[in-house]
């Protein structure tokens, strides 16, 4: 454990993607899946609060995955309440 | 025994930090006794530190579990181990002997200032247990905001191998390498204060709770209700739509043998007497149903708590709910056949619905192994003794606390779990004086 540790990060991470092998592109593939819907959230929100209904039509997108992504986002500050229309909150990017 | 092998000694090894762990601890640590208190989750606080209030005083369950996990953090004869299992106790000349493993968070914990910048960093989003799924997380981040202690878990399993933490990281304190680290034990005496689990949402298959996004638990629901809950107010998974209409399914996972749970779980009708309260409070226009079998008011207050339920307007509808659909907007039909007045099933359609989940061992010893307890009927650990000292087991020198020998309540679990503590204390001293 004591020889693992003088590893620098550089070391440590190339010795473990070799580990993973192919399991390494299906990670990267689903992060760029994962960024792809956040941007595509953030563009509709950039310039005017929205619902989630608002959200996944013009995104495309089914309105529980807009609604997981707005949750995640609004957690990390990227995202927030802005009013209520109707049944619904309207979010906007912060 | 390995040369990285950790050896560590103590009075009582406590096994669960929940509140029914904690308190059992506070309790012996401050009578002087050495405790090793593990814990298998990151954090300490349990099932109560995710709940909203509790009934029947609607106090807030983190302002009663945050005091006692600070306490227990903080305690100079407490030795706390989180996010590590316990494999095996043995009982070798009257002493327990318990071999252990720390789970790697992949990162030094005696460098780690809980800043939170690895998790800031991370470009990787999860589904957060602590919020049931409900909300998100990232692949390296601290359980929830009150965690204790306040150091992140990296999940290796979906890790990027970006190094984005690393760099963020002002400690340098990250370890990629880490392994998990063996622990050896000696203690005097055991409690295992190990907790329920709820039968699964997917169980009932007629009530499509695994199917149909809302449908949803009884934790999730705690966490709608919460303060700091995912999505910040009560709505609806499917959309974020703020619900009008909210049912409650009773009895959807106790008091059925085609479940394999045919006893009662006690606490089902006043933790749904509660949220509905609660949803009452934070959308006072919405019309809120629990659909019952019988509603079973057991304890000191929770008649009158039941009785201001219905007085606030909360409709209670004796009926059985044959099962669950969903229209094209998600919304959940339930078919409904009503055990008053009229009998002829109809459908009705909700916005939301809870199903009220059964409470189930979370560790049952010929399962899950570590040490040979007896068990009940129910699975639950078996009380040798149940009316006069509920807390003795099977075994000479093990005690159990909370939920492990049934399903109680918040106040029966800490009451139980001082009883468990007293006992310890007991069996200490009559080994010593031998």
């Amino acid at each position: 454990m004591e020889e693992e540790k003088k590893l620098s990060y550089t070391e440590q991470i190339k010795e473990l993607r070799a580990r993973r092998g192919e399991g390494s592109k299906e990670k990267q593939e689903r992060s760029k899946e994962q960024i792809k819907a956040q941007k595509a959230i953030l563009a509709v929100i950039d310039k005017e609060a929205k619902t989630v209904p608002e959200i996944a039509e013009a995104t495309g997108m089914n309105t529980q995955e807009v609604f997981w992504w707005i949750t995640a986002m609004r957690k990390y500050n990227k995202v927030s309440d802005e009013t209520k229309k109707g049944d619904y909150i309207a979010y906007r990017k912060k | 025994m390995s040369a990285a092998t950790i050896q560590k000694k103590a009075d009582v090894l406590v096994v669960g930090a929940g509140i029914a762990g904690l308190q059992a601890s506070l309790d012996l640590a401050d009578q002087g006794k050495q405790i090793l208190l593990v814990e298998s989750q990151p954090s300490i606080g349990g099932r109560m530190i995710n709940l909203s209030k509790v009934f029947p005083t609607l106090d807030c369950a983190s302002c009663i579990t945050t005091p006692r996990m600070a306490s227990v953090a903080h305690h100079p004869s407490i030795d706390l181990l989180t996010y590590t299992e316990v494999n095996k106790i043995e009982r070798v000349n009257g002493k327990f002997h318990a071999r252990i493993t720390k789970k790697p968070r992949y990162l030094d914990e005696t460098a780690c200032i809980g800043c939170k910048r690895c998790e800031e960093a991370c470009t990787t989003y999860l589904p957060d247990e602590y919020d049931h799924s409900l909300g998100a997380k990232k692949a390296i981040s601290i359980a929830f905001t009150n965690a204790i202690p306040q150091y992140p878990v990296l999940d290796m399993d979906e890790c990027l191998l970006c190094g984005a933490c690393a760099k963020a990281c002002p400690t340098q304190c990250i370890n990629f390498m880490q392994e998990p680290q063996e622990i050896e034990a000696e203690a005097g005496a055991v409690i295992m204060a190990t907790g329920y689990n709820l039968t699964e949402i997917s169980a009932k298959k007629q009530y499509g709770g695994d199917k149909y996004p809302n449908v949803i638990s009884p934790l999730q629901m705690e966490r709608l209700l919460a303060p700091h809950g995912p999505y910040g107010g009560v709505m609806r998974p499917s959309d974020g739509k703020i619900p009008d209409s909210i049912a409650f399914v009773q009895c959807a996972g106790s008091r059925d043998k085609s479940l394999g749970v045919p006893y009662c779980s006690r606490v089902c009708c006043m933790y749904a007497i509660k949220q509905a309260m609660l949803l009452s409070g934070s959308l006072p226009i919405a019309d809120i149903t629990i659909y019952y079998m019988d509603i079973r008011a057991f304890g000191k207050g929770y008649e009158q708590f039941y009785q201001n339920a219905k007085a606030m307007g909360i409709q209670f509808v004796k009926a059985k709910v044959g099962r669950i659909s969903e229209d094209e907007n998600h919304n959940p039909i339930l078919r409904v056949e009503r055990q008053e007045d009229c009998s002829q099933p109809e459908d009705v359609t909700h916005d939301l619905v809870m199903l009220s989940l059964g409470m189930v061992p979370a560790w049952i010893p010929d399962r899950d192994g570590i040490i040979p307890l007896e068990i009940g009927e129910d699975r639950f650990v078996r009380s040798v003794n149940e009316k006069v000292t509920p807390s003795l087991t099977s075994m000479e020198g093990v005690f159990a606390a909370g939920t492990m020998t049934g399903p109680k309540d918040i106040v029966d679990t800490i009451v139980e779990a001082g009883a468990a503590a007293t006992e310890a204390a007991n069996y200490l001293r009559r080994q010593e004086g031998r």
